[in-house]
């Protein structure tokens, strides 16, 4: 015998089934996901603890033992390498973003 | 009881053609593979992988020419620091007194005639780079009608090649004369940078020729229009590139000792 009523299967399980993620839902998520890189980023510039190595401190006590000019003038080269650097990193990845 | 036309022939039995070279079962509708097919054939924004034309080509040759670039900058920038470095550096003598021996080195005037000649040959390349994507002639030398393209961009290429050399044999006249007066590689802390900058880049002025030499074999070699723009095109930037680093170097050199 034929009958017009949908199957109660399918009634139930359109009943169960997930609502679509609404605007506010979706800001949520996006706010609580930066809110937790934020803080794995804090945890992760200040947890570390200095490792002092010898690198570092016979860099350091090279340039201590240079005159001013002089280090005045490699705090001149490191501004001028990172400026570079930096300015090299932007314009990568605003030229990516222009082609993807 | 409405008049009714009954329709007959319905059953749309379709003849075998032999020139649809299809054996009789009917192809599979046209779907444009540039555009990847999915049925969207013509939605070229959304083109798969492996499936680019010519301007993502270029665009990605572009890439990888300001890659090589920003490496090539950072070890000029590292030269650069060194300068600044030894510029304010001195040492202890024998008398036990520190001293600063730089000596500035004088700029031999001939040097502004080459950064004249070397703005010049951005000029010109930029011409011939420009000339190789005018459309009409684009669409001229694809249909196969004539090479307007090549003849528009051969002088101008030609003419960048010739001011290239013209700046090449300046930078060394510009060292015979500085050895002329004495002033060595070694002579000095200065000197021995002016002829480290220049020198480095003399070197890649010169791998620079080399590339516009090879975009204009290519222009008459290479069968594919594609080629002959990516060529032409890459060679420009890299030469504007050197360009503009040269203006900053002979800043630093001429204003900066």
């Amino acid at each position: 015998m034929l009958s017009f009523r949908p199957e109660r299967k399918a009634v139930e399980k359109s009943a169960f089934q997930p609502a679509l993620p609404t605007r506010h839902h979706k800001s949520a998520t996006r706010a609580s996901r930066l809110f937790a890189a934020v803080i794995v980023f804090i945890a992760l510039a200040t947890g570390p603890t200095p490792a002092h190595p010898q690198g570092c401190t016979q860099c350091l006590d090279n340039t201590a033992a240079t005159p001013p000019a002089t280090q005045r003038a490699y705090r001149r080269a490191i501004v001028l390498l990172t400026l570079t650097a930096g300015g090299l990193f932007v314009a990568t990845v605003a030229l990516l973003k222009r082609h993807h | 009881m409405p008049a009714t036309i009954t329709p007959n022939k319905t059953d749309q039995e379709r003849k075998r053609r032999l020139e649809d070279h299809d054996g009789g079962s009917g192809r599979r509708p046209p779907t444009d593979k540039r555009t990847g097919g999915g049925g969207d054939g013509d939605n070229w924004n959304e083109r798969s992988h492996g499936h680019r034309g010519p301007y993502e080509r270029l665009h990605r040759y572009r890439m990888g020419i300001f890659f090589a670039l920003a490496s090539d900058l950072m070890f000029f920038v590292a030269i650069v620091s060194t300068f600044f470095v030894n510029q304010s550096t001195g040492h202890i003598n024998a008398y036990n007194h520190y001293v600063n021996e730089w000596v500035p080195t004088i700029v031999p005037p001939i040097l502004w005639l080459n950064t004249a000649v070397l703005l010049l040959s951005s000029l010109t390349m930029e011409t011939a780079r420009r000339n190789m994507f005018r459309e009409t002639d684009v669409m001229d030398e694809w249909l196969g009608l004539g090479k307007p393209i090549t003849r528009r961009a051969l002088p101008w290429l030609s003419a960048t090649i010739a001011l290239g050399a013209l700046f090449l044999a300046g930078q060394w006249i510009a060292w015979r004369q500085l050895a002329a007066q004495h002033v060595f590689f070694k002579t000095s802390q200065s000197s021995h940078f002016f002829y480290l900058i220049t020198g480095v880049h003399a070197f890649h002025l010169f791998f620079g020729i080399a590339t516009l030499i090879a975009a204009f074999a290519g222009l008459y070699l290479s069968r594919q229009l594609e080629n002959r723009q990516i060529l032409v095109d890459g060679a420009a930037w890299y030469w504007h590139a050197m360009g503009v680093l040269w203006l900053f170097l002979f800043a630093l050199l001429a204003f900066f000792q």
